[in-house]
Formats: C-alpha cells, structure tokens, sequence
C-alpha cells in the first residue's frame, strides 16, 4: 500500500483505525531506527517512536500534501530525537562530551547491540560529533537518503548538507585514526 | 586505522525480539478514542472547571467582603470605654483594688496636667457650706 492509499484510508472514518495501523507497520521499523542511532538506548528510543507515530496521529488530518508522507513522518521523528537530547542534556547541564561520554558506555553495556568492534568504534567516533551533524551522517550513511529528501527532513540546504557529512567523515577518520 | 568505507556498513542497533510485532498495537491502544477520553476524563470535567474557578473567585471575595466590613465596624478601645455607662464605670473602680494613686500612674498626663492636680487645693473647689458641712459629718474633719 503506498503513502497516497493510506493517507485516503486515514482519511475515511470508516477506516481509519485500519489505515493508521498500516502506516505504522509501514514506517515503525525506520523510524524506531533513525531514533534509536541517535538515542543509543532502546527504552528511550521506545518512547520516543511512540510519540512519533502519536503526533502523527494528531496531525494527519492537517498534513498537506505538497510534501511526502516519510519525509514528514522523518522530519517528526528527527525533531523529537534532537529535542531529547536537548532536554537531557538541559536537565543535567551536560556539555556535549558528557552526553556522547553517557551514550558511549550505553554502547559498551547494552545488550540489545549486535556488530563487531569495529562498528561499536564507529559509534563512538560518532558520539563525538555535535547531534545535528551525527544525524546527518546517520541519514546520508545508513539511511542512504539522497540529499534532496535530506534537505526536506531536515529543513537545511542541501549545500550545507554536504559539507557536515563531508566534514563529519574527516573527524571519524581522524578519530579512529587517533583511537 | 581504516578508512570509513573499509568498514562495513552495518546498523548495530536491534530491537528486542517481538518488539515490532507489538508496537502497532501499543500506539493504537494510546491513539484509539477511548484511551484519548479516559486520559482527558469525563466529558462535564470542563466545565466543572470553568465553574469551579469563578465559584472560587466568589468565594474570595465574599470572604473577603465579610472581614473587611466586619473590621470597619471595630471600636477603638476608647470608644468602647466612652460608650460605658458613667455609673458602672465609678462601680468598677470602687469594687477594684486600684486607688487614686494607681489610676494617676497609668493615665497619661502631660507637664500641664500634672502641675494642674498638684496645685489644685480645696480653696479652689468650689464647694457650697452645706456640702462642706455635709462632708465634714460623713468623713469626720482630719481632712479640713
């Protein structure tokens, strides 16, 4: 089922409940993964796809279809996995090394983490980086979302795009160069 | 060390097992009517709020209104005392353990009012031969 035939399923009363549950088994699975590359752990990443999917919930009626549907489910999922961070890092007057210091031990403790060595060290060079420019490399490197989506998620130039994700790959490589 | 495309791309993130099988069902059961009116509540809970704010706001200032016009219709102490009877007042004196002198103590008299009742003598009370006479009977004379 693509986006327009859920969108007309949300739309009709009588399915509703039917459409939504579609879209969320259509889109859970990415978006509970872009959340959880930010967040690292799986319990926050949870509740933070939840809230995705109930603020789309919320909004769908509104939503006007001069964008795509997944770029406006990815824009949502995106803003509240920044605005998290934010909170977290606000609520404990964290700097930026403190919160990618915390997310790194989760790395190292967690069970739900698959991958070799050389993944979990790509992880924490990543943490190093500020969390506006670990979502970029997260949606250029794992998602491959082609730069033009990129700018319409994340509400910033495609020019600008290029050059954090060009810049984001040097201070990796130098990271784990260095490590 | 490697270069990044030495390194194979590989998401290390998983889900617990069965994890995305239930999570269609928990957003529902947070989005379906019933859960959204349970968490807002009852229907009339609005305007029960809406009504218990102004009935609050009643309630204050009534209570409000009351204190002060009660406090507006508190007497001084000497408007007490001036609106008591002359004749139980000269009863309470006379039935207290106060004399003259305890009572000059605790009234207040200024420079003027002090010399006026030290100078003052009999001479200058005037007082008619028959009360004197009157006085004399009742007192005996060691005083005149």
């Amino acid at each position: 089922m693509d986006d327009k035939e859920l969108l007309a399923k949300i739309r009709n009363p009588e399915t509703r409940n039917y459409g939504f549950n579609m879209l969320v088994r259509s889109y859970q699975k990415k978006v509970y993964g872009i959340v959880r590359k930010m967040v690292i752990d799986h319990d926050d990443a949870d509740d933070i796809t939840q809230e995705v999917f109930i603020k789309v919930h919320k909004s769908i009626d509104t939503f006007r279809e001069d964008s795509q549907l997944y770029t406006w489910i990815y824009r949502i999922a995106t803003n509240e996995s920044l605005t998290f961070l934010n909170k977290k890092r606000r609520r404990f007057f964290l700097p930026i090394e403190d919160i990618g210091n915390e997310l790194a031990a989760k790395i190292d403790s967690s069970s739900t983490l698959g991958g070799d060595e050389i993944q979990k060290r790509l992880q924490k060079a990543l943490l190093t980086l500020p969390d506006k420019q670990r979502l970029v490399f997260n949606l250029k490197y794992y998602e491959e979302m082609p730069y033009a989506e990129m700018a319409a998620v994340t509400g910033t130039s495609e020019g600008a795009l290029k050059a954090s994700y060009h810049h984001a790959v040097k201070k990796i490589e130098e990271f784990l160069k260095n490590d | 060390m490697k270069k990044l495309d030495e390194i194979p791309k590989k998401s290390i993130f998983e889900a617990p097992e069965g994890y995305f099988d239930r999570l269609p069902g928990i957003i529902q059961a947070r989005v379906s009517p019933l859960a959204v009116g349970a968490k807002q509540g009852p229907q009339w809970m609005p305007y029960f709020f809406f009504g218990l704010k102004y009935a609050l706001l009643v309630l204050i200032v009534g209570a409000a209104s009351f204190f002060f016009l009660n406090n507006s219709q508190t007497l001084s102490a000497e408007e007490l005392i001036a609106s008591v009877d002359s004749a139980h007042l000269v009863a309470y004196l006379e039935d207290s353990d106060l004399n003259s002198d305890d009572l000059l103590e605790i009234v207040p008299l200024n420079q003027e009012e002090a010399e006026a009742i030290q100078g003052s003598s009999i001479d200058e009370l005037k007082i008619n031969d028959e009360d004197v006479e009157y006085l004399s009977n009742e007192f005996g004379t060691d005083y005149f």
